[in-house]
């Protein structure tokens, strides 16, 4: 720790920005705020901006470069209080759990009166009083949800310690939505805004790899962004992008069928890739280790792999193969949830009056389409009446029936809403897309549309 | 205080759970009552004989069917971490994928077999990959800290079995770890790094890299069932410390991969590089298993039309369980061998001998009481009949006989209704079906030959095109030679003969030779008495014009053969002597243990309670009397009720069915016969049947409707 010291800051701040790129002003302004290792700096400091901004880079970077003393906390993590103080101070401790000798006891801590005490405690003995610490926790939201006394104890934990500590939130949201309850210092707030798309480049150019041309490299990642920059700003969804097609870009000049100047050439091969990643765009169903398993394989059985990931597509995604009564039960629930309870009669009763187009033809402006509405609760007694009037051929209500209802509300094709109580008539919801179960209809030549009353 | 004590003492009785000696049931508990007591432990052998062969087999079965997508998963999880190292901490850190290697094992949605898959894949990974893998199911896992506590017990703990719950709560405070994941860490840490001095320069050598730093593997059984918040909680956490520690997680998902789009938001999907494994569909390997355990003649117990129908149709409609399936099956085969007095002789062709020859008088004769015995003895000679019906030996050796010409019966129907299945498993419609077993299930119902499915289909043979015959005609030599026993070896000879003929067809000699003969046939027109049997004459030779092409020629032969080849060898195993004791055919014992229906039983039993209490004097008709428990009455008087039943009439109908002689007076009924009213309305509420109500007072709602 005493090393760092003797470097120059300067330098390290340099080298610093010159890793990072377009974060040149968040990082000067941390740095001003730090100071010097002995000088106090603000009790809390709230950094904020969408994912993928760099947020948790900046801050870990520069406590790496500078060697400063700090403890980093995931508070997703933080299932309790008790969690929260142990690991900040075992981890300023340094406590090994499985050392061999058990001379150094792991800190035990459960409210924040014995936090501020043996914080202290700690700082002492580890001779850390002399510089700041820095407690960084990152998804800082969660703290909201734990005990009421936790945020504003630490906004204030310099005062409360009166020790040189400064505590660093990292979140996602603005700092507004922390506040409620008393007892809040404010911090200092810092917010870092999205890359723009220039910025974007400038950093994706630095994943340049080696022996390939960085002009061209460029123009990729312009290609790239100019598909997708419309629907998805997220850095790091968009070097996925970028390295699962770069294989397919690169490859005519692998071939030797263009050169890496033929801008024209490579666009007409990569184009219809791109627009066809555009569909599946935050899916992440091809992984990046399967790319990277690519780039190791034949070119030839790559773009096999390749085609046929992206043939199947959207269509093949939401496949289901379903037993024969489990489809009908579906089919019936799903009638159940969008068709309004009276209508049952007229669709399923052997001999309804026909009602005449006019009166229907009204009706249908009056009412809103229900499959705007969502799904409505059904009881288990209107999902068997609606089920035995559509199956064919008879069916026995066996055990295996009611079983098969159970699995469906395990698969999450159907959900239960009310009624745990099996004597009490328990209520469903069924929660698929018209376009799921006209594909299970079609699979039993059952024409559903016919029985649904948004689309009589 | 005093006065406390004692009421405390006074009232410290109870009952006290002692646990008893653990009685082991013993087979003789089961079976030594009756008189067949012996001859049921000869079939109890031949039954657990049996039953291990298959079970065995099914075993085998199952590895082979998930071994390849079980391989793919593993090299997956083994290959995804192999650059994991705990040595440089400051490269890892730098890399740019922070991302958790996810495999995605789309099982199918059949939940029921999924323990045992999962079981299989678990113990594979810990045999190949990595000792330290986690089981998660979403039962055990309704928060993050029961989670991260079940992880961590499975891995830190896995030298030590544990069994439930409370031990495991133990064995964590004893140690006093917290709870969480860098727990996890520090002990990967500890025990990886210090192994790693004296493995370094052992390995270095051999560059034995793989097992240095094991994945953690966790496996989350039933990802849809999850909580979300607490699944992406815990991926959260987890790829926080990917950089200390290798984890991989599988995620066993019953759908579709849209679920985990469902479960996860896309700020903890993007944590994860996700790779699609999809497991065979179970269809698939019912397939496998009827070829293998039931169309074979490699066990001689075979399921007879209507239970083999039966258990297709729940795995169909009902559960696309396997497991299911083999269960139905092991049950037949339990209660084939328990109930059926002579299934001792469902055994492999060697034993036959033997056991035919030590029977007992008794059994011989229960033999002669079996229709289908009968049935052949009738169509025997006068002579042997008398002979077969009395003469002991006479009757042994002819049973010796029956019994081995079942088996070849069976050794040789296997290959010919392959055969037979690849002949029409491609026609247009599908009149036999499209899978194998859907033949085999016509073969066991009836003479399938017989049917009008297979004359249409023998049509439409007639039609085929002379590439697909040729096609055919190869398929089903290859098929008949690959499992051929002597007595048909001659078919894929004869075959071929007809496949030689194919390449001589196009002789232009022999072409010639049938035109002349087909000129020399018309030449002959003989002088017609009137017009119309003129007509009818050359529409015959039309005809007989038709079939002269040579390729028409040979295809009907050869269709023709087939035919006479079906009818040989698929006859339906019914209208063979002694197919009892090989078949098991009780489809309703079946059904009723295996698909039963607990609402109709109910119905059953209170409307007509004699069914199951015979000592009841009740008539058989419907009416109510006073002899029938009170729930029944209560029950009958309810099903003429609408919605709403009144209780008060209810109770007065009721005490006028039970005492049809006393008076009833409204002001003060009978007390027994309320209390006894009162009770029996409980129950059918505890039933299910009716349920009170507060939008009438005094009035209970029916649940069910129909019965007036």
């Amino acid at each position: 720790m005493t090393s760092a010291s003797s470097e120059d800051p300067g330098t390290i701040i340099n080298e610093i920005i010159e890793e990072i790129p377009c974060r040149q002003k968040q990082i000067s302004t941390l740095m001003a705020l730090f100071g010097k290792r002995v000088h106090f700096t603000p009790a809390a400091l709230f950094l904020y901006g969408h994912t993928a901004t760099g947020k948790s880079l900046v801050v870990s970077t520069l406590m790496d470069k500078l060697k400063l003393p700090f403890v980093l906390l995931n508070c997703v993590e933080c299932y309790s209080q008790r969690f929260l103080y142990e690991h900040i101070l075992n981890s300023l401790y340094q406590t090994d759990l499985f050392a061999f000798d058990e001379s150094v006891p792991r800190i035990k801590c459960d409210n924040m009166n014995d936090f501020m005490r043996l914080f202290k405690q700690v700082l002492n003995e580890k001779r850390l009083d002399k510089e700041t610490v820095y407690i960084i926790m990152d998804k800082a939201e969660r703290l909201r949800d734990m005990e009421a006394n936790i945020l504003p104890a630490f906004l204030r934990l310099q005062e409360l310690s009166s020790s040189n500590v400064c505590v660093i939130l990292l979140s996602e949201i603005v700092w507004e939505k922390f506040r409620w309850g008393t007892g809040f210092a404010e911090p200092f707030i810092l917010h870092f805004p999205d890359y723009k798309k220039d910025e974007l480049l400038q950093i994706l150019s630095k994943g340049c790899p080696a022996n390939f041309p960085e002009s061209c490299y460029a123009m990729y990642l312009n290609l790239v962004l100019s598909v997708f920059h419309h629907v998805c700003r997220d850095l790091r969804e968009i070097q996925h992008l970028v390295n699962l097609n770069f294989m397919k870009f690169t490859e005519p000049i692998r071939c030797g069928e263009a050169t890496s100047d033929d801008s024209k050439k490579l666009w007409k091969n990569i184009e219809p890739h791109l627009k066809k990643a555009l569909q599946t765009v935050y899916l992440r169903e091809v992984s990046s280790s399967q790319w990277e398993r690519y780039q190791a394989e034949i070119a030839r059985d790559m773009e096999q792999e390749n085609t046929s990931q992206s043939l199947q597509g959207l269509s093949h995604r939401c496949h289901v193969e379903l037993p024969y009564y489990s489809k009908y039960l579906l089919i019936a629930a799903y009638l159940a949830s969008y068709n309004p309870a009276k209508t049952d009669k007229r669709f399923f009763a052997k001999h309804s009056e026909k009602k005449s187009k006019k009166t229907l033809q009204k009706k249908k402006h009056e009412r809103a389409s229900n499959h705007m509405l969502g799904p409505k609760p059904f009881p288990l007694d209107r999902l068997m009446a609606i089920f035995y009037s559509i199956v064919e051929g008879k069916v026995a209500p066996t055990a295996n029936i009611f079983m098969q209802i159970t699995s469906l509300v395990s698969l999450h094709m159907l959900a239960q809403v009310a009624g745990d109580d099996q004597i009490e008539t328990p209520k469903y919801k069924c929660l698929i897309s018209l376009d799921f179960i006209k594909s299970v209809a079609r699979t039993v030549n059952f024409d559903v549309v016919k029985y649904l009353y948004d689309f009589v | 205080m005093n006065v406390e004590m004692d009421t405390a003492g006074s009232v410290s009785k109870g009952c006290f759970a002692f646990k008893g000696k653990k009685k082991v049931a013993k087979l003789e508990d089961y079976l030594s009552d009756g008189e067949f007591g012996q001859s049921v432990v000869k079939r109890h052998q031949v039954w657990q004989k049996m039953w291990t062969e298959i079970d065995t087999q099914i075993q085998i079965l199952q590895a082979d069917l998930n071994s390849k997508i079980f391989n793919d998963l593993l090299t997956f999880a083994a290959g995804s971490c192999s650059t994991f190292t705990l040595d440089n901490l400051e490269t890892s850190n730098k890399s740019m994928y922070k991302e958790i290697p996810t495999a995605a094992l789309i099982t199918g949605v059949n939940t029921p077999d999924h323990q045992l898959m999962f079981a299989t894949l678990i113990s594979l990974l810990k045999e190949r990959v990595s000792p330290l893998v986690a089981i998660l199911r979403s039962k055990d896992c309704q928060n993050v800290k029961n989670t991260i506590s079940k992880t961590l017990s499975q891995i830190v703990d896995n030298s030590q079995l544990l069994d439930d719950e409370e031990e495991e709560e133990k064995e964590l405070t004893q140690k006093n770890l917290p709870v969480t994941l860098s727990t996890l860490v520090q002990w990967y840490k500890h025990k990886f790094r210090s192994q790693l001095s004296p493995r370094k320069r052992k390995s270095t050598g051999e560059g034995d890299v793989r097992h240095k730093y094991p994945p953690v593997v966790v496996v989350l059984e039933d990802f849809e069932s999850f909580l979300p918040h607490v699944i992406q909680d815990f991926i959260t956490i987890a790829s926080s410390y990917l950089n200390q520690l290798p984890i991989v997680f599988v995620f066993g998902i019953a759908t579709a991969i849209s679920a985990v789009h469902r479960l996860l938001p896309n700020a903890v999907s993007s944590l994860l590089c996700m790779e699609k494994f999809q497991a065979p569909p179970s269809s698939e390997y019912l397939t496998m298993l009827i070829n293998q355990i039931i169309m074979t003649p490699k066990y001689p117990f075979k399921l007879g039309a209507r239970v083999f129908q039966l258990l297709l149709d729940i795995f169909l409609y009902h559960d696309f369980s396997v497991l299911n399936f083999v269960k139905g099956f092991r049950f037949s085969l339990m209660d084939h061998y328990l109930n059926m007095s002579l299934s001792h002789l469902c055994c492999s062709t060697e034993e036959v001998h033997k056991k035919v020859k030590v029977m007992d008088a008794e059994e011989v004769e229960t033999i002669r009481q079996l229709p289908s015995f009968m049935r052949f003895v009738e169509e025997n000679p006068a002579s042997h009949q008398s002979k077969l019906l009395l003469d002991e030996k006479f009757a042994k050796e002819a049973i010796v006989d029956l019994l081995k010409r079942m088996h070849s019966y069976h050794m040789n129907l296997f290959p010919v209704l392959r055969c037979l299945h690849k002949l029409v498993c491609k026609l247009p419609k599908h009149p036999l079906g499209k899978q194998q077993r859907e033949v085999y299930s016509l073969v066991l119902e009836s003479n399938i030959f017989e049917t009008e499915a297979y004359k249409q289909s023998m049509e439409l043979l007639r039609m085929l095109a002379k590439d697909e015959l040729e096609e055919m005609l190869k398929q089903t030599i290859e098929v008949l030679t690959e499992d051929a026993t002597e007595a048909i070896r001659y078919l894929p000879i004869n075959l071929s003969q007809f496949m030689n003929r194919f390449n001589t067809l196009d002789d232009p000699m022999e072409e010639e030779e049938r035109e002349e003969v087909e000129g020399s046939s018309l030449k002959v027109i003989p002088k017609q008495k009137n017009i119309h049997e003129l007509r009818q004459r050359l529409k015959e030779m039309e005809k007989k014009k038709k079939k002269l092409s040579p390729y028409e020629k040979l295809r009907s032969e050869i269709i023709d053969y087939y035919d006479s080849v079906f009818r040989k060898y698929l006859v339906c195993p019914k209208n063979l002597p002694l197919h009892e004791i090989f078949y098991y055919d009780s489809s309703s014992t079946v059904k009723k243990h295996l698909n039963a229906s607990p609402r109709s039983a109910t119905q059953i039993a209170l409307s007509n309670p004699h069914h199951h209490l015979q000592s009841i004097n009740c008539d058989e008709d419907e009416n109510m009397s006073s002899a029938m428990p009170d729930v029944c009455i209560v029950y009958k008087l309810h099903l003429e009720c609408g919605q709403f039943i009144n209780l008060y009439d209810w109770l007065q109908a009721f005490v006028t069915v039970v005492s049809p002689d006393a008076e009833f007076d409204p002001k003060n009924p009978d007390k027994v016969l309320h209390a006894r009213f009162i009770r029996a309305v409980s129950e059918l509420q505890f039933l299910g049947f009716i349920k009170p109500t507060k939008r009438k007072t005094d009035h209970v709602v029916r649940l069910t409707w129909g019965g007036c």
